[in-house]
């Protein structure tokens, strides 16, 4: 069954702090090969939440090299606390806020651009793309954050609130309200295609 | 829809979104590496002073050259290597302190796995990890073939155990991640100049290799090259269904036996083929054939001894046998011999054709080179009355045994027909009618050839698919 593709797709994502750790600490010894092996783990999370603060693809593709390039260079100073992936995500919330302030402007996707996103990128369905533009369009900045640390970083609500500064009921009734509206949003979807 | 399944949805849109930019961060950070910060430097006003400096800087350097030489080398000297197996092969050696020193597949597979990885330098600890983050991302290991294989080899085999120890432990819990159960063979390896032999013979890694041996010195019936295809995981299931005890290897976990239809399955196939209610089946197992793995299921039933190979991936019946039980000895030790027969008690030969034909399902004009000989002689083979039927048809060869007294299939196999097989494939290629010297070859052609197989195995990854 599709068994073996799932679980390559899990592992992928495989968040495991444990893990992290270990390539975290090799990293601070200047090892690319674990670099290597915590990107291939984590990037889709990264660039996830870096689109998500900032609205744009080149952006977030800007602050996904600056987030690994920072995690290599400041690995060393990198104490585990057992949370290894918000401390990665929070270099990329501050890389992605330093971007904000910088440039002060944003230029959203269309759906016809996230289209055209998806004819370009190999890999990226046509629904893909449409549940990126529901995403993107429909959510507020917070909903979508939230989301994304949910969907993505496999964040508990804890952690999710630790990360964005926010309460925890506050964290998990945006998700909720974030899911229904999505759930809403893609089910129509769905109908028209 | 679910939460998790719109969170699903919304996961995988990011993840395929997600551009590809590693190379530019490696390449960023060898950059980064290359900082050269350049103290000033003041000059010494006194030439004398000057002079004695440099004295004393050459002796310095004299010094921390040969200390340098000296570490250099220790740490450029291989302590360990580790092989990984699954079906890829790997093998990694590393200094006494646990770097990396090189990373080198053994075979195809491995190539993929290691894909363009540069893991020289690394501690062995995080080249394990990618290796194996590689082998799941790439399938290679997953839900059908779940066994992994590490061998150490050290020189120390204190040093040795502990690390096997350690990278088993480490393989375990990267695997209890995934979304299967994995299972971990791990060994130190102790090779001798035999073994290193059939290694690079075969081209596979040490650890392989003495695995193989310890099973092969367990059931001298195979062959070590017979044994070099399979992988790691099926080596496992051949081991463990034979009860093969191989007491210096620890393992984690079982092997995956879902590629297989389960000697239960086939334990049925072959009843219900044999037209037989449950009956005492003497022995269910895995046994490795001409290239197949196959259940071999022997069982008694109605005064018939069967012996059936089941195609343990797709449950053919590839072989089957029925014998009489002949083994009525009187109390002197001289054979009874059974009822004394007439040849005019016998079915004709046109009949024993005819009933083979039938069983074969295979019409008159279709046959070529039928042999049919009836062994009446009462000589030692326990074969008195019984017609040897042999013939070609399509691609096949067929071999009956039937007994010439009431038309009862004793014996019947069918085998890919070689002739056939090459003369359909290479039509208009004369050079190998004179070439006896490729027999080995088409033997092993013919091994795992089997349009059945091919059949069912299509289907089955239709079914993957689907899902």
């Amino acid at each position: 069954m599709a068994l073996s593709l799932t679980s390559a797709i899990e592992y992928r994502h495989d968040t495991d702090p444990r893990l992290l750790d270990v390539f975290l600490e090799a990293i601070a010894r200047g090892d690319k090969a674990a670099l290597t092996e915590l990107y291939h783990r984590t990037s889709a999370s990264v660039y996830a939440f870096a689109l998500s603060i900032l609205r744009n693809a080149s952006d977030a593709e800007d602050v996904l090299h600056d987030t690994f390039v920072t995690i290599f260079t400041a690995g060393a100073t990198y104490r585990s606390q057992g949370k290894p992936m918000a401390w990665i995500l929070t270099i990329t919330r501050n890389l992605s806020l330093m971007k904000l302030r910088q440039e002060s402007r944003t230029s959203e996707l269309s759906q016809d651009e996230w289209a055209l996103m998806a004819d370009e990128h190999q890999g990226l369905t046509a629904d893909d793309a449409l549940v990126l533009h529901k995403v993107m369009q429909n959510l507020s900045d917070q909903e979508r954050q939230i989301v994304v640390l949910h969907a993505l970083a496999g964040f508990k609500h804890r952690e999710t609130a630790s990360l964005l500064k926010m309460p925890l009921p506050t964290v998990i009734s945006k998700y909720n309200r974030a899911v229904k509206k999505l759930r809403g949003l893609l089910v129509r979807g769905e109908r028209q295609s | 829809m679910k939460n998790s399944e719109i969170e699903a949805q919304v996961r995988r849109a990011f993840t395929r979104a997600t551009p590809d930019v590693l190379d530019a961060v490696l390449s960023d950070c060898q950059a980064q590496k290359g900082r050269v910060i350049i103290m000033p430097v003041e000059k010494p006003s006194n030439p004398w002073v000057f002079r004695f400096a440099a004295i004393a800087a050459a002796f310095v350097f004299l010094f921390l050259g040969a200390a340098g030489y000296f570490i250099y080398n220790r740490d450029n000297a291989v302590a360990s290597t580790v092989s990984l197996d699954v079906n890829p092969s790997i093998e990694i050696t590393a200094n006494r302190k646990e770097r990396v020193l090189a990373v080198r597949a053994l075979n195809e597979e491995g190539r993929t796995v290691i894909g363009d990885m540069d893991l020289t330098g690394s501690s062995l600890d995080v080249t394990v990890n990618a290796l194996i983050g590689s082998m799941v991302r790439n399938g290679y290991l997953n839900d059908l073939a779940n066994s992994i294989l590490v061998s150490v080899d050290n020189a120390d085999p204190t040093v040795g155990a502990a690390l096997e120890e350690k990278l088993a432990r480490e393989i375990n819990k990267l695997l209890a991640n995934s979304a299967f159960d994995g299972a971990v063979l791990s060994q130190t390896v102790h090779p001798s100049s035999e073994l290193r032999k059939q290694a690079e013979i075969y081209g596979i890694t040490l650890g392989k290799a003495q695995l193989i041996k310890l099973i092969i010195d367990k059931n001298p019936n195979y062959r070590f090259e017979d044994l070099v295809p399979l992988s790691i995981n099926q080596l496992s299931l051949l081991a463990s269904s034979q009860k093969l005890q191989l007491d210096s290897v620890t393992s984690i976990g079982r092997a995956s036996e879902k590629g297989l239809i389960g000697a239960d399955r086939a334990r049925e196939i072959a009843l219900q083929h044999a037209n037989v209610s449950a009956s005492d089946v003497v022995k269910v197992e895995l046994d490795y054939e001409n290239g197949v793995l196959v259940y071999e299921v022997d069982f008694v039933a109605g005064g018939f001894e069967y012996e059936y190979d089941i195609n343990a991936t797709n449950g053919t019946v590839i072989k089957h046998d029925k014998d009489t039980i002949v083994d009525i000895k009187s109390s002197d030790g001289t054979r009874t011999p059974r009822a004394t027969p007439t040849a005019s008690a016998y079915i004709t030969a046109q009949r024993a054709k005819e009933i083979a034909l039938a069983y074969a399902g295979v019409s008159t004009e279709d046959v070529r080179e039928f042999e049919i000989e009836l062994d009446d002689d009462d000589d030692d083979d326990d074969e008195i009355g019984v017609y040897e039927i042999e013939f070609k048809a399509g691609g096949d060869e067929y071999e009956f045994k039937i007994d010439a007294r009431n038309g009862t299939i004793l014996k019947f196999e069918r085998d890919r027909d070689d002739d056939a097989a090459r003369s359909a494939s290479s039509h208009d290629d004369d050079m190998d009618d004179d070439d006896d010297g490729d027999d080995y070859d088409d033997d092993h052609h013919d091994d795992d050839h089997d349009d059945h197989d091919d059949h069912d195995d299509d289907h089955h990854d239709d079914d993957d698919d689907d899902d």
